[in-house]
């Protein structure tokens, strides 16, 4: 510790023992001479020369390692790497760098076909990269040149390629599981659904003529419908027995007799004195008062049995209800389909359109797994134009941009060229992509793809391509594909049980163009016609395979065109095709008469089988409501008499008792007035205006 | 291994002697910068290859480095904002964009809103942290230094044969 005599300090070396001499004493070992120079202080220099040899041998292994083992591990990264994003067997033939000459070259790049693994979906001959040292030098990842060579599509593999197996589902999807849900369900709900259905089938099984008949008298099950009906009808039966405990609570003929004799004994004239008046008039009132309430009693009741008789109607509209869906759950059940001709052709042709729409959704999945965070919200859009911030895992890496500068990356050029070679799946290839950059508003162009092609070992001929990417002003992708002609054979076009519709040989021309406008509007349109065709037709029954021979037979060219339009994910798909019309005008008017009449059969059963039921349940709700309605009519009449009744004799009382009133004043004023007191009285009276 | 042990050991028997305080705090303080750095980068290389052909305390540097590594990730939020200011900061954009497409420079990584940001932080937090240094090795010297050296347990010790042998060997080996 503090006894260490010569310890090393960085920069120095001292002899900073102040015990040293003491020290040396002690032991007896030391002398003035050693102990003097000790003292001394030791420079050691500045360098730590001791640490050179082990950092040189450092240096040396990092070196050895890029020299000996960094190809063979990229070429592995690579393989490891494709594997894990494209779902197949990636098989990389040899990799080189180079770091004087900043290089890279790959050979032949194998990538599994994941329908057929036997298969390569593409190899690449050669692919080279030659990286710009100035650009390299400012942490820039620019590559004048890169080639891609001796391109093959569907090549032979020399073992079958691994194929990853589908990830197992994960406990609740994650947003963008969610998102791509959605995306499937739109893009693909409506063909799917005609996918899924088999038309043909159908209609192969309509016109076979198969009576129904037979098959509904074998349904011992009874229709839900019918059950209802029954059920209601004691339910009908209770109301019934619940109303006329209801009605017995009601005021009965001898109560309202009561009260009638009552008023008859109210006296409404001769009156003797003002008591007799007032008691008069407080007896009809009374009659009146009891009158009025057994009418509102009975009005409440009318009330009820109205809102009961409502619901009475809902159930009856319910029962209407409950027969339709049987009739349709019938339909269903006897397949009776409900074919819009228009669509036909989008069903039939959903075997030959899937595969394609299934490699789409691949594609999309990629594109949404691995789009950059800054293009999937497109709301935070271009704050800057020259200082452009990127997201990081750890904070933001600002691009500093100025005109004729390298940006972050930037690929120049990529030339495709691809001769015809040995193997029938090489391709003859010319073309380039260029300018694909981490900044296009740094160099002011667009990315762009142009290449034309021909395998003539795969007879397709005429390929070119044409794309722009552009998001330097407005996020704008465009792309053009033809292709002239496409050898198709042994494709299924419809294949069911009942049919069978193989192309055995066709030429397909393809057009597709799109713009995918803010990098989510998409509009596309791709027509794919058939020609030189030959089609291999059969279906099991006599009259299909005659409709079907003779529409396809009666077609030069069959047209697939699809539209896509929509905000992505939610695109919607349009697919049409000049099959539809054919067959449709060949079966419309057979396949129609045979479903009405299956339609009308199934309704005749249906009707049938609630008839008897439904004339009971409405004979029992006609009787029930009438019966209900008369009682009430009936005691609500005689009520409302004796009350008019009762009214009228108050009325006449009060009259009486007014007039005898009048007579008895005008008497004592004409004997206090004189012998002109009739002429007096007259005057007062105006006066008065009694 | 050997190498980063020896400085390990060497930085210990520094701190518990009397001397060298200035190059233990020296060493820490490159330690801080080094702690502050992105791993990955021309600047922490640049240390790192100091630190083995410069009598720096390398001990010193490593367990400061070490050390601020923790506190640079627990103030990234704090350093990715400041780093944003420096970094969006106009009279600077020239600097920043001369510096961007010179060579080797962009390796620094300056134009990380974190680097800048834990860089400007270091700076800021070297000469103080450098006098902070010397009052804490001073004071650890005193503290705790002497009141084990006074104990009788490292009387005991100092007395005993096998402390002796290893005196008479460090003295020869050094």
């Amino acid at each position: 510790m503090t006894d260490v005599r010569d310890q090393k300090v960085d920069g120095a070396r001292y002899d900073i023992n102040a015990d040293y001499k003491e020290k040396a004493n002690d032991s007896g070992s030391g002398n003035e001479n050693e102990g003097k120079k000790r003292l001394k202080k030791k420079k050691g220099g500045i360098f730590r020369w001791g640490a050179i040899v082990p950092f040189l041998i450092l240096f040396g292994l990092v070196y050895a390692y890029f020299y000996f083992f960094l190809d063979s591990h990229l070429k592995k990264a690579i393989e490891i790497g494709g594997y894990q994003v494209l779902g197949v067997e990636v098989n990389v033939g040899d990799l080189k760098t180079s770091f004087t000459e900043g290089s890279l070259v790959i050979k032949k790049i194998e990538i599994t076909d994941s329908e057929k693994p036997e298969l390569n979906a593409i190899e690449i001959g050669l692919i080279k990269f030659d990286i710009l040292w100035d650009a390299l030098l400012r942490a820039k990842f620019v590559v004048e040149t890169a080639k891609i060579e001796e391109i093959k599509i569907g090549s032979a593999r020399k073992k079958p390629g691994k194929v990853k197996p589908p990830e197992p589902k994960k406990e609740g999807p994650s947003f963008l599981e969610k998102e791509a849900e959605k995306t499937k369900g739109r893009l693909f709900e409506e063909l799917a659904d005609t996918g899924k259905s088999n038309v043909l089938g159908d209609i192969v099984s309509i016109l076979s003529g198969s009576s129904i008949e037979t098959q509904l008298k074998s349904i011992e099950e009874a229709l839900p419908s019918k059950k209802k009906i029954i059920e209601f009808q004691n339910t009908v039966q209770t109301k019934r027995t619940d109303w006329d405990k209801k009605i017995k609570q009601l005021p009965q003929p001898a109560d309202i007799q009561k009260l009638s004799d009552r008023l008859s004994k109210v006296k409404t004239k001769d009156f003797k004195d003002i008591n007799e008046v007032q008691n008069s008039i407080k007896e009809a009132d009374a009659v009146f008062k009891e009158a009025d309430g057994h009418y509102k009693n009975i009005q409440k009741t009318s009330d009820e049995f109205t809102a009961d008789l409502n619901l009475t109607k809902n159930t009856l509209g319910e029962i209407e209800g409950l027969i339709k869906k049987d009739i349709s759950d019938l339909e269903t059940r006897f397949k009776i389909p409900k074919i819009e001709f228009k669509d036909l052709a989008k069903a039939l042709l959903m075997p030959y359109v899937q595969p394609y729409l299934n490699k789409l959704e691949t594609y999309k999945g990629y594109v949404e797994k691995y789009i950059p965070e800054k293009y999937k919200n497109k709301n935070a859009k271009k704050e800057e134009e020259k200082l452009t911030p990127h997201p990081r895992a750890k904070g933001i890496s600002y691009e500093f941009g100025r005109p004729n500068s390298y940006p972050m990356f930037w690929l120049k050029q990529i030339k495709l060229n691809s001769a015809l070679g040995a193997s029938v799946n090489q391709g003859e290839i010319t073309g380039e992509i260029k300018d694909i950059t981490s900044n296009q508003v740094q160099i002011k162009r667009p990315t762009t793809i142009l290449f034309n092609g021909n395998f003539p070992g795969l007879e397709v001929l005429g390929v070119n391509f044409k794309s722009t990417i552009d998001y330097s002003i407005e996020d704008i992708i465009k792309f053009d594909l033809k292709i002239n002609s496409i050898a198709i054979s042994e494709k299924t076009l419809i294949g069911s049980a009942d049919a069978n519709v193989k192309l055995k040989k066709a030429f397909s021309e393809i057009s597709v163009n799109g713009v995918l406008d803010d990098f989510k509007n998409l509009e596309l349109r791709a027509n794919n016609t058939l020609n030189k065709t030959e089609y291999e037709v059969s279906a099991k029954e006599k009259l299909i395979d005659e409709i079907l021979k003779n529409s396809f037979a009666r077609l030069p060219a069959l047209t697939i065109d699809a539209n896509a339009s929509g905000v992505i994910p939610r695109v919607g798909l349009s697919l049409n095709s000049n099959l539809g019309p054919e067959l449709g005008r060949a079966l419309e008017g057979e396949v129609k008469k045979k479903i009405d009449e299956a339609r009308k059969q199934i309704e005749t059963y249906v009707q049938g089988q609630i008839k008897a039921e439904r004339a009971k349940l409405d004979a029992k709700v006609n009787e029930f409501k009438s019966q209900i309605e008369s009682e009430i009519n009936k005691i609500r009449s005689m009520v409302d008499k004796e009350k008019q009744k009762a009214e009228q004799q108050v009325n006449a009382a009060k009259k009486q008792a007014e007039d005898s009133g009048k007579k008895a004043v005008e008497d004592q004023l004409k004997k206090s007035l004189g012998d002109d007191a009739a002429k007096k009285l007259e005057e007062l009276k105006k006066k008065i205006n009694f | 291994m050997t190498i980063l042990l020896k400085q390990l050991f060497a930085l210990f028997n520094l701190l518990n002697s009397d001397d060298g305080e200035k190059q233990i705090a020296f060493g820490l303080v490159l330690g801080l910068i080094l702690g502050f750095s992105p791993f990955f980068s021309v600047q922490s290389f640049f240390l790192i290859l100091c630190f083995f052909v410069f009598r720096i305390q390398f001990g010193a540097a490593l367990v400061a480095a070490f050390f601020f590594k923790f506190i640079a990730f627990l103030i990234d939020p704090l350093a990715d904002k400041m780093g944003r200011f420096i970094l969006e900061l106009e009279p600077l954009r020239g600097l920043f964009t001369t510096m961007y497409h010179m060579p080797i420079v962009p390796y620094t990584r300056f134009n990380n809103s974190i680097v800048m940001g834990s860089f400007f932080v270091a700076i800021i937090l070297m000469i103080p942290m450098y006098f902070v240094f010397i009052a804490l090795i001073r004071k650890y010297r005193s503290a705790i230094v002497e009141k084990f050296k006074s104990s009788k347990l490292w009387k005991m010790w100092k007395a005993t044969t096998v402390y002796k042998l290893y005196t008479q060997y460090e003295s020869l080996v050094g």
